[in-house]
């Protein structure tokens, strides 16, 4: 399945010129540093960016792009786990272990982990990407509303899993983040839930939302406090426990690559990206014997969530090297350095240049370990975020916020979602409902909506139609089996017990 | 014009662009903004970036990109407005069939009278397709299965899109009810073409030129233009559609332009005067015309009132075709 000429091909081009690799170090740098500010996104980067790239020939501006994307993937776990705000949906995950082990005075562990898990998960995707490129496209085109469909309520069953203390006020909670993604132009060009206001025909902005919701609940209780450790002698900065956190992470190995491989699988499909460390944090959570130690500071959850996230973005790579057809965020940005070069995606881009598309991986792979070098120097230096006055920081991270929020709307839309949402967060906060499930509901609302309603159009109403596609029944079994094997087990050891 | 004569009214050109000061008495008074309402990378985007580098200096002035997008270009259409209609802000847009779209559809607050539509630049075509695994070889093949199968076959729609109306127009021209096809609304172009590359849906109507990256999964049964054309091996839809005695109005596709506000040109008649002649003269640029060749993008001259025709025509056939979208 692999070319062998073009790889030797593709080694020579990186072999033989110190050019394409001059933009790496750049690009990671970019990446992790837009990332790690609440607020800012690859799109602002990529804007400032986009003038650069038509004097970079092709392959150095493909390599750009997924250095910076190396640099983004994981940095968005950085204030997730130092301040509770995720940099973008894909860090949801992250914060649930992620900032209680940092409050406990773990937060050099939990980082190096985020770094580990995120390396890994990035490694496997490639390395699945260099061997499966055109398989995996060609069974990605075949998934379709469907096969999303089952993704979407798999992920909505999440919901339930983090409802907190109350299982009514966890579904409630999930139910508002489902209503209001539907707020906006519906499929059919109906405009919901918008109030006349025209910067809400495209819904809420995910990002501002995101943050005001977390940046609210949790950063306004901290208020109280003087640092976000409260022990004096655990807020320290120490690179043998970040490098400890790192060892750590392949402790253990059946959450890492049931992470790295469910990422890659959700990546493949449209929108994936966003919800895949979700997923595998709650599959993660599933598979735990304590499956109550998650959300209280468990290593597993950060490995979970991480390792999915990194991989997903491989398995959108995949389409968009072989098919042209960009299925998240990244690769549509992607599309514009072909757009930039002249080049046409597609099949003919992946026969012509298979060379080109082995080296973009080939470099993506030697890019992990060059991001675990910087990504280490970068945490060290994030982590003296510990030994910050609440006092100060909190107000500077909720004024990035706001400002990054205007830039990435650049309109007043975003502060207000912002600030509407830390209102919302902090009463939900206040009445004990958890804002993870209206996040999650946020996030797959529209995903879902959009799924069914294509699958009914595409059915004509007509139940048959499922049994016309295998994947999407082998996917909805497992689901099944998932979420109903916890129910079966218990009660079949206490029959066996009771005899 | 040689060469030398080519290089010596650049570098005159030029020099003037640069003699002129950056807050001058007559417009432009300061750099010109091009919005396009869409995001970066894309065409709309690319074809701005290209006169923000040719356009400055028959301008005298810097032109500056901005991307607006959201709504289907209606967020950045509605800014567009607000700004002084001094000149100082320029939009590059796909006109139609967005500004019709944004007012039929999605009730946006502007009306057609509201622009002043430059120049067609470049404008693309809709085309017939269905995946390469589908057993239909022509457009009449598939238009009988449609008949003899009624509510079987289904059709991938960017909701609100040329393809889209012509889709319905194409249905009603045929005698075939809505309800003959099953219409999959998807979530703009791109979306489409993933669904119509992975064989989701048994036709589509949609950009040819877009379909491109697309190209070796489909197969191209007709092209809605007047004459065929050397991009694709397929029939005009007016010689499929001959031996069934009807027609379809031919929308269309794509027109990217530069768009004014209206009362710029009512307003500043000698300043819009001078832009349109910075604009042809750009258009005229022998380097920027090797610069639309080797981006694969147009640059024909149609001029104000035939571009606007095409618009109100777009118009006209969109409301017409209005309620069967909702269908």
């Amino acid at each position: 399945m692999i070319d062998i000429s073009a790889l030797g091909a593709a080694l020579h081009i990186l072999g033989s010129s110190w050019q394409p690799w001059m933009v790496v170090v750049p690009g990671i740098l970019i990446g992790l540093f837009v990332h790690a500010v609440p607020g800012l996104t690859t799109s602002m980067a990529l804007a400032v960016c986009l003038p650069l790239i038509p004097y970079m020939d092709f392959l150095q501006a493909l390599i750009f792009m997924t250095a910076m994307y190396a640099g983004a993937l994981f940095g968005v776990a950085i204030p997730a786990v130092l301040l509770n705000v995720p940099g973008s949906a894909a860090a949801v995950g992250t914060t649930f272990d992620g900032f209680p082990m940092a409050q406990a005075g773990r937060h050099n562990e939990a980082l190096g982990i985020a770094l580990a898990a995120s390396c890994f998960g990035q490694f496997v995707a490639y390395l699945l990407l260099l061997v499966l490129v055109q398989p995996i496209s060609a069974f990605a085109i075949r998934l379709g509303p469907p096969e999303m469909l089952v993704i979407a309520v798999w992920g909505m069953t999440l919901i339930a899993r983090l409802r907190g203390r109350h299982l009514a006020r966890g579904l409630l909670a999930g139910a508002f983040g489902l209503l209001l993604g539907t707020v906006g132009l519906s499929v059919r060009g109906a405009p919901r839930g918008t109030f006349g206001i025209d910067l809400l025909l495209d819904g809420i902005a995910i990002v501002p939302a995101i943050v005001g919701l977390f940046a609210a609940s949790e950063l306004f209780n901290l208020v109280g406090r003087d640092y976000i450790i409260d022990d004096l002698t655990h807020r320290k900065v120490s690179a043998g426990r970040i490098l400890a956190g790192m060892r750590d992470t392949f402790r253990y190995p059946g959450t890492l690559f049931r992470g790295a491989l469910l990422g890659a699988v959700v990546g493949i499909l449209p929108g994936g990206h966003a919800i895949a460390n979700l997923l595998s944090y709650s599959e993660a959570r599933r598979a735990a014997k304590d499956p109550e130690s998650f959300g209280t500071g468990d290593p597993r959850g950060i490995i979970a969530a991480e390792a999915a996230n990194a991989s997903s973005e491989g398995g959108s790579m995949a389409t968009l090297l072989a098919l042209g057809i960009p299925t998240g965020g990244a690769t549509a940005v992607m599309l514009v350095a072909f757009g930039m070069h002249n080049i046409t995606g597609g099949p003919a881009f992946m026969r012509d240049h298979t060379d080109i598309v082995y080296a973009v991986i080939l470099s993506s792979l030697a890019q992990v370990g060059i991001l675990a070098l910087i990504g280490f120097g970068f945490i060290f230096v994030a982590g003296f975020v510990v030994k910050v006055r609440l006092s100060v920081l909190v107000p500077v991270v909720l004024a990035t916020a706001v400002i990054g929020s205007f830039a990435l709307a650049q309109n007043m839309a975003g502060p207000i979602t912002l600030g509407v949402f830390a209102v919302i967060g902090w009463l939900m906060q206040r009445f004990d409902y958890p804002v993870s499930a209206v996040v999650v509901g946020l996030l797959l609302g529209r995903l879902t909506e959009g799924a069914l309603l294509r699958t009914y159009q595409m059915s004509g109403g007509e139940l048959e139609f499922l049994l016309t596609r295998p994947i999407a029944l082998v996917m909805l079994f497992l689901l099944v089996v998932s979420v109903a094997l916890p129910h079966i087990r218990p009660g079949r050891i206490k029959r066996v017990t009771t005899h | 014009m040689n060469r030398r004569g080519f290089l010596a009214t650049s570098a005159a050109a030029g020099l003037v662009g640069r003699a002129a000061p950056a807050w001058a008495d007559t417009w432009p008074r300061r750099p010109v903004t091009i919005l396009v309402p869409f995001d970066a990378g894309g065409t709309a985007d690319r074809l701005a970036r290209g006169f923000a580098q040719f356009m400055p200096k028959y301008l005298g002035q810097p032109m500056t990109v901005v991307d607006r997008a959201g709504a289907g270009g209606m967020i950045g259409t509605s800014w567009f407005l607000q700004q002084p209609a001094d000149g100082h802000t320029v939009m590059l847009t796909p006109a139609t069939p967005f500004i019709p779209v944004n007012i039929l559809v999605t009730h946006a607050r502007y009306t057609l009278d509201d622009f002043t539509f430059v120049n067609a630049q470049w404008t693309d075509y809709t085309m017939l397709e269905v995946p390469k695994d589908r057993p239909w070889r022509t457009a009449g093949e598939l238009i009988d299965a449609i008949r003899a199968n009624p509510g079987k076959i289904s059709t991938g729609v960017d909701f609100g899109s040329v393809g889209h109306i012509t889709t319905m127009a194409l249905l009603d021209a045929l005698g075939l009810s809505p309800k003959s096809v099953r219409i999959v609304t998807f979530d703009g172009a791109g979306a489409m073409r993933s669904a119509m590359a992975g064989g989701q849906v048994d036709f589509n109507i949609g950009q040819a030129e877009g379909a491109a990256v697309i190209r070796d999964f489909i197969r191209p049964l007709a092209v809605f233009l007047e004459h065929r054309t050397p991009d694709y091996d397929a029939p005009t839809i007016g010689e499929v559609l001959k031996p069934y005695n009807v027609t379809v109005p031919i929308i269309s596709g794509s027109v990217r332009s530069f768009v004014l506000p209206a009362a710029f040109k009512a307003k500043h008649p000698e300043d819009y005067a001078k832009f349109v002649a910075a604009y042809r003269a750009t258009l005229d640029d022998p380097l920027f015309r090797a610069w639309l060749h080797d981006n694969q993008m147009a640059g024909d001259w149609v001029g104000e009132e035939k571009t606007t025709e095409t618009v109100r025509a777009n118009f006209e056939a969109l409301k017409k075709y209005q309620g069967l979208l909702k269908s």
